[in-house]
């Protein structure tokens, strides 16, 4: 295979495709502007910077080591959207990987195939990541000298572009790898194993990170999050089918189909849960941590410096949520696509757009409200802080009503969520109810 | 008309007089109509004549004649042979294609056997028409196209009857 | 055994799914340039039979030789070679890349193999010419019909110049006057090419065509016989 084939094979042209690619060409953009940032933050060095000019957690040499490490976490973060991103249309994939093997491509050309896509799309990415920098650090440069968190971009920052670009690409080509899967997915009932590892490992993780944050601080921390992450993720696995199965029981023919499709596939929606419950988690650590601090006298006046600094995050973390929310959406729109033909012949047994639409808020809601209520809760009750040994007390009584706020919030926000979804995927369900699809093989 | 070749075939079982001969034909054809007496008769003569059938018993008084026959060494190769063959493909065969298949089982011949020849021979026929264009007039596409559909279903057929027959030697054995 | 001239020969296949076995032990062989239709009842084991043929399954038990290599030899690598070299696969449908042009689809195999574009272009066109849809070059195959997406496939299977060609009810998704086109062209294509034709079909006409006929019954050879 040449480069040229291999470029022109590796890009797929279908419209479905190239909206997954450009979702994970934007998200990986983000991401390498974020690494950006935290790469120029580091180039500023070691020294005390003036506070006129930068904001306090860029001057402070101290904080810069933080700053560095959450912009490096939020880069993570929006790159596993990119990761949900290319995992779209996974049947649709799965087709034409069938068909280019039918055409004598070798399992190793197809692993070629799928890895060029994802490291192109990295390569575009890290080139948009230097315009997008610009523009963060511009926004963020006409904010209060407090939250001007991104330093402006200078002339010598072209030279940290090129390993960003490197980096991206590389970062999707190893997505591309890890999602790439040789011949069919057995049709058979996903193993119950990982879930059940999941189940077990996480709790351990969380466990280990509480005990070594006194030692590891970050580090720990980082365990405790990655082991709340799995264990949200296989819990909320096993959670999805409970809750399929019961709709399955259910009389209402909407929550019958809601059922269907949750138990059919619950991968991407434990996924999503689980994205939807981490962010949950940290904004209510956010959330408590704010709570402590105005109630922390002692602080005296720097409280701007700590609200600011939460506020960001806090903004930063509901941005990722409503990327994953929206993350969710295309992942159901996606699934419309895929199986217009199966709702095409619903129209026949008189199913209308009003009630597919109810399905689908539903099988929205009923994945992202728990999740986010359930992250925020645990979020402002456990929280980082007391993780990482920080200066909040443990079980305060006064976090209670916040957590309950929060809990109803995200709980409100899932079904807002699941609303949104429905209004803004309504002409994808006009088109997947189309009689027209029965046509269509 | 094959009723010589079917006499042959109801006598392999061992010696009957006609009235046995013409039960037995009845019996095997019960959709069909009856083979009649007359014919049974000429037909026997006919093979003895040609030396296919022997007389082997002839009882006389008080009742009606009684002649049994019985099949010669040349009258079962005939029957072999004939079984052996199949159809020329044309329209109204079936029938014959039938006759064969029929006489076959019930005299434990190599049933599946003449399916399958007969299938090659009715695929043979196919292609042959298929590959000599029709005549240029309004009515040979119509005729040609007709009788392909009619060996296309006597093929539908002869599958399920190969099925048949395999089934059955299946649960047999 | 003249199994040095047999560009396929298959000798004691035998191929089991999870929970039935559909191939108990199939011998054949397929000389060059030779039209055999596979038939049987659904579910005897022919499209098993052909996937095996084609390398796509790998067989339980006995060999499969394409050009006197024996395909379990391979390494996957030089398997996926032979398959786009020496064997040319027509399914029922759906094997196009549904958002290649036709030309680039055609072109895939010589592609894949490393040739340069232009060159396999030129290539694939000749036999879009050959079959009859040069005019829908530039078309997805998603653009057109059934009857013309099958004449690409036929266009796919031969242009790199098998010496056997697999097709899996060639004609199945098509009318009974499409599917005599197709076959025609099929025919004609792989005669052009001095391509073996192994054909898993139930239908009467695509089987009439062939120089033989096998039929399989529950994963075994129920009788072959010459046409």
């Amino acid at each position: 295979m040449t480069l040229e084939t291999l470029v022109q094979l590796a890009r797929s042209r279908t419209p479905a495709d190239r909206s997954r690619v450009q979702l994970a060409t934007t998200a990986l953009a983000i991401s390498g502007a974020l690494l950006l940032g935290a790469l120029r933050i580091a180039r500023l060095g070691k020294a005390e910077l003036d506070e006129g000019i930068y904001s306090n957690y860029v001057a402070e040499s101290g904080l810069r080591s933080g700053l560095i490490a959450i912009l490096i976490i939020l880069a993570l973060l929006t790159a596993g959207l990119a990761v949900q991103a290319l995992r779209l249309g996974t049947a649709a994939r799965e087709r034409r990987m069938v068909a280019l093997r039918m055409a004598g491509a070798s399992s190793k050309q197809l692993r070629q195939l799928t890895v060029t896509d994802a490291a192109i799309a990295g390569f575009a990415g890290g080139l948009f990541a230097g315009p997008a920098y610009l523009l963060l650090s511009l926004l963020f440069g006409a904010l209060p000298r407090m939250a001007r968190i991104l330093p402006g971009a200078e002339v010598l920052d072209v030279i940290l572009w090129i390993p960003v670009v490197i980096a991206m690409t590389a970062a999707g080509a190893m997505i591309g790898s890890l999602l790439h899967r040789d011949g069919p997915v057995p049709a058979g009932p996903q193993s119950a194993t990982p879930r059940r590892t999941g189940v077990i490992v996480g709790p351990v993780l969380m466990v280990l990170g509480v005990l070594t944050s006194g030692h590891l601080g970050y580090v720990a921390v980082t365990v405790a999050i990655a082991g709340f992450a799995l264990f949200f993720v296989s819990i909320s696995a096993v959670w999805i089918r409970v809750i399929g199965r019961r709709l399955l029981r259910s009389g209402d023919p909407a929550n019958l189909l809601t059922g269907v499709r949750l138990v059919t596939d619950s991968r991407p929606a434990s996924r999503i849960a689980m994205l939807l419950g981490c962010c949950g988690f940290l904004v209510g650590t956010l959330a408590d941590g704010i709570a402590a601090v105005r109630a922390d006298d002692t602080l005296g006046g720097s409280t701007a410096f700590y609200t600011t600094g939460f506020g960001l995050t806090i903004a930063g973390l509901a941005v990722v949520a409503l990327t994953a929310l929206g993350a969710l959406i295309v992942g159901v729109a996606d699934q419309l696509v895929d199986q217009r033909r199966q709702f095409a012949s619903l129209t026949a047994l008189g199913v209308d757009l009003p009630f597919l639409r109810r399905v689908i808020r539903r099988q929205l809601t009923a994945v992202a409200a728990p999740a986010l209520a359930v992250g925020l809760l645990l979020g402002t009750l456990i929280g980082v802080g007391q993780i990482a040994g920080g200066a909040v007390n443990p079980f305060d009584l006064g976090n209670l009503p916040i957590a309950a706020a929060l809990t109803a919030g995200g709980w409100l926000l899932g079904h807002l969520g699941g609303a949104a979804a429905g209004f803004l995927l309504r002409n994808q369900l006009r088109d997947a109810l189309d009689p027209e699809n029965l046509r269509a093989a | 008309m094959a009723t010589a070749e079917l006499v042959l075939g109801l006598l392999s079982g061992g010696p009957a007089h006609g009235y046995d001969v013409k039960r037995g034909h009845d019996a095997w054809f019960p959709d069909s109509r009856p083979l009649a007496f007359g014919q049974v008769y000429t037909t026997l003569g006919r093979l003895e004549r040609d030396g296919l059938v022997e007389v082997v018993d002839k009882t006389s008084g008080g009742g009606p004649d009684r002649t049994v026959y019985a099949l010669t060494s040349k009258g079962r190769d005939h029957l072999t042979d004939w079984l052996n063959d199949p159809v020329p493909p044309a329209w109204g065969s079936a029938d014959e294609v039938l006759r064969k298949l029929v006489a076959a089982v019930r005299t434990g011949g190599d049933a599946a056997g003449f399916l399958a020849r007969q299938r090659a021979n009715h695929l043979r026929r196919i292609r042959e028409l298929r590959e000599t264009p029709a005549d240029d007039d309004p009515t040979s596409p119509l005729v040609r196209e007709y009788i392909v559909a009619h060996l296309d279903a006597d093929l539908r057929w002869l599958d399920t009857a190969l099925d048949r027959i395999s089934e059955q030697r299946g649960t047999r054995s | 055994m003249s199994g040095s001239q047999a560009v396929l020969e298959l000798d004691r296949v035998e191929y089991s799914y999870r929970r039935n076995t559909a191939l108990r032990g199939v011998s054949l062989q397929l000389k060059p340039g030779e039209v055999v239709a596979v038939t049987g009842a659904s579910g005897c084991g022919k499209s098993t039979l052909l996937h095996c043929a084609a390398g796509i399954l790998t067989p339980d038990a006995g060999t499969i030789q394409v050009d006197g290599q024996d395909v379990a030899a391979l390494r996957e690598e030089e398997r996926a070679r032979l398959r786009r070299t020496k064997v040319g696969i027509v399914l029922q449908f759906g094997q196009l890349v549904p958002d290649l042009p036709l030309i680039d689809n055609v072109a895939l195999p010589l592609l894949l193999d490393g040739h340069e574009r232009g060159e396999a272009h030129l290539s694939a066109m000749n036999w879009l010419e050959q079959v009859g849809i040069a005019d829908d070059a530039d078309a997805v195959p998603t653009e057109l019909s059934g009857g013309q997406t099958q004449r690409a496939a036929v266009a796919r299977a031969l242009v790199t110049g098998p010496s056997v060609v697999l097709a899996d009810e060639p004609t199945g998704s098509l009318d009974s006057q499409g599917g005599q086109e197709l076959l025609d062209v099929l025919l004609q294509a792989a005669r052009y090419r001095g391509a073996a034709l192994l054909m898993v079909t139930h239908d009467n006409l695509v089987a009439s065509s062939a120089d033989r006929e096998i039929r399989l019954r529950d994963g075994l050879i129920q009788h072959e016989v010459s046409l």
